[in-house]
């Protein structure tokens, strides 16, 4: 005799997946720098970009339009499409 | 269910009529025709038949439900693998012409009613429903042990917020499921982080944990669907760091008839419609939605109103515009309204008289919603008290004068409030010095009357400051459908 209890969850599974390593060079990469959305999350990027411009890297920029919800799946894409690497970054 | 072909008879201990025909019972297990295919199923007591090869106990009920037994004794004959013929109680032609022996129980009176079966005990069908039925849940069943505590298993799986949780048995499933019209397949909406579907079905589920009531669904079924309208940010709302959560307000007829709190602690412990509502929509999130404090819930503080928090509004005051009417419902309506807030801030004046005075009072205290230096970055909902009511009541101010006059005394010189200003460094953006800036955007302060008739005591709770990007996160009214 056993006692039934029903599944109060979404009764979802995570799905396991290697992560991609980082590369070893970011040399020809492009870097993404990801703005969540914050206040200054913009100050915080452009003083990143400003250093990795100044190691010769190539970067570009996405944002969330706000850091209340999530990204927009037009915005994973275009990084997933764009970028090698990602930065993401919170500021306070 | 089927059962073998041959003689099934239910019997209890416990009922006269079985006794009186237990001879004829020992005649027929001996019988070389019938007793090979006769199974006898005893309800209650043990040693009652257990001399007879042919008698299983049945003190789990599991086959005398499967049979469908009312009255013992019942004797039913399965041929072909159906129920061909069945005779309830003692009517000795019945027995005869099932049997097919014309001198069974000669000496026995003709006709003895039987007993109630244990299965039709009050509460007992339910329970038996439950564990032995088909109910008609799509959720996972989950296996535990007769010796395993369901409440905590339910903390071992993670599904508690820390308090016990009431074990989601289909009864009690079953049982809420009645609180509502809804089709348990209907899908409420995604539940963030994970934006798992939750259909009504898990919210009663997770409303049996909570420990609601039946009645209790629609308005939740409202919260829920309140709190998963895109400006709320419900999402954004449950990982912040910050200490809020989604606040429940309920106005219109349903507070009275669920036995809601409007009143003395209106806003603590001891209601059950209060206390539980809340922690449904907090458990729904949790284990249908994901988020779990430490994981996604990055609440740096939190606050003990994240375990559930609902209350009423008191409109026992026909002077007083209710929140639903306020929000544009018609008078009389039921109504949530969901509120992404902080704990309460205590507001006390003993002192002030006049309208003008309590405004300017409650407007200092408004000023600290966040940080007193902070602007047009979080709603506030103001709880007045009857006491302080009275006092813009008996002055002929209603909830839109009282709003205005609010909001005009919480304007402030931007100079006191850029950042640096008064020796701190937060603040507002220097450029505007010079202007006189509100606290709250136009439809920032909401206004609720709620709590004891002792008591020069009102509150006030701050919202998440997701509010700071005007539009993108406001407080919800919905309508709740009966």
């Amino acid at each position: 005799m056993s006692q039934i209890l029903y599944d109060p969850t979404g009764e979802t599974e995570s799905t396991m997946r290697t992560r991609r390593w980082p590369p070893d060079d970011l040399t020809g990469k492009t870097v993404m720098l990801f703005d969540i959305g914050k206040a200054r999350s913009r100050e915080f990027l452009n003083y990143l970009d400003d250093i990795l411009k100044a190691k010769g890297l190539t970067t570009a920029r996405a944002a969330k339009p706000t850091n209340a919800k999530t990204a927009p799946k037009e915005v994973i894409d275009y990084m997933v499409k764009e970028a090698d690497v990602v930065i993401e970054a919170l500021s306070d | 269910m089927t059962f073998p072909n041959g003689y099934h008879l239910v019997v209890k201990h416990d009922c006269p009529t079985c006794t009186l025909i237990e001879p004829e019972i020992r005649k027929l297990a001996d019988n070389d025709s019938i007793g090979p295919s006769l199974h006898i199923y005893v309800q209650d007591e043990p040693a009652y038949l257990s001399d007879l090869s042919q008698s299983n106990n049945d003190f789990s009920l599991e086959q005398s439900f499967n049979l469908d037994i009312e009255i013992v004794p019942t004797l039913i004959r399965y041929e072909a693998g159906k129920e061909t013929s069945r005779s309830v109680g003692w009517v000795r032609e019945e027995w005869r012409n099932l049997l097919g022996i014309t001198s069974f129980g000669e000496n026995l009176p003709e006709l003895r009613p039987g007993c109630g079966s244990l299965t039709v005990m009050p509460g007992a069908q339910g329970f038996l429903e439950s564990r032995f039925g088909h109910l008609p849940l799509h959720s996972r069943k989950i296996k535990i042990g007769d010796l395993d505590d369901p409440i905590e298993q339910a903390f071992e799986r993670g599904w508690s917020d820390g308090l016990p949780v009431i074990p989601p048995t289909g009864e009690r499933i079953m049982r809420m499921l009645t609180g509502t019209s809804r089709d348990l397949k209907d899908v409420v909406g995604s539940i963030p982080p994970n934006l798992t579907e939750c259909t009504v079905e898990k919210v009663a589920i997770n409303a049996v944990m909570a420990g609601c009531l039946p009645e209790y669904m629609p308005v939740l079924l409202a919260a829920l669907e309140a709190a998963l309208e895109p400006v709320f940010t419900l999402h954004g709302l449950l990982c912040t760091t910050c200490f809020s959560g989604p606040i429940i307000i309920v106005n219109g007829p349903i507070t009275k008839e669920i036995g809601m709190n409007w009143g003395i602690n209106a806003l603590g412990q001891g209601n059950r419609a209060n206390s539980t509502i809340g922690r449904a929509m907090q458990l729904i999130v949790r284990n249908v939605g994901g988020g779990v404090p430490g994981e996604i819930d990055r609440a740096t503080l939190g606050n003990p109103g994240k375990i559930g928090f609902c209350f009423a509004e008191d409109e026992t005051d026909s002077t007083w515009q209710p929140l639903s009417e306020a929000q544009g419902f018609l008078p009389g309506s039921n109504t949530v309204t969901l509120f992404p807030g902080d704990g309460v801030h205590g507001f006390g004046d003993q002192r002030s008289r006049t309208p003008q005075e309590l405004t300017n009072s409650l407007a200092m205290a408004l000023q600290g919603c966040l940080h007193p230096k902070m602007t047009e970055a979080v709603y506030a909902m103001l709880i007045l008290s009857p006491e302080h009511y009275s006092i813009y009541r008996d002055s002929g101010w209603d909830r839109s004068r009282i709003t205005e006059a609010l909001m005009k005394a919480t304007l402030k010189p931007g100079k006191d409030l850029i950042r640096g200003a008064h020796g701190v460094g937060e603040g507002i953006d220097p450029s505007r010095v010079d202007e006189m800036v509100p606290k709250f955007f136009e439809d920032g302060l909401l206004i609720v009357c709620a709590g004891g008739p002792a008591g020069l005591f009102s509150g006030i709770l701050t919202s998440w400051t997701g509010a700071r990007n005007k539009d993108e996160c406001k407080p919800v009214t919905k309508e709740i459908i009966l």
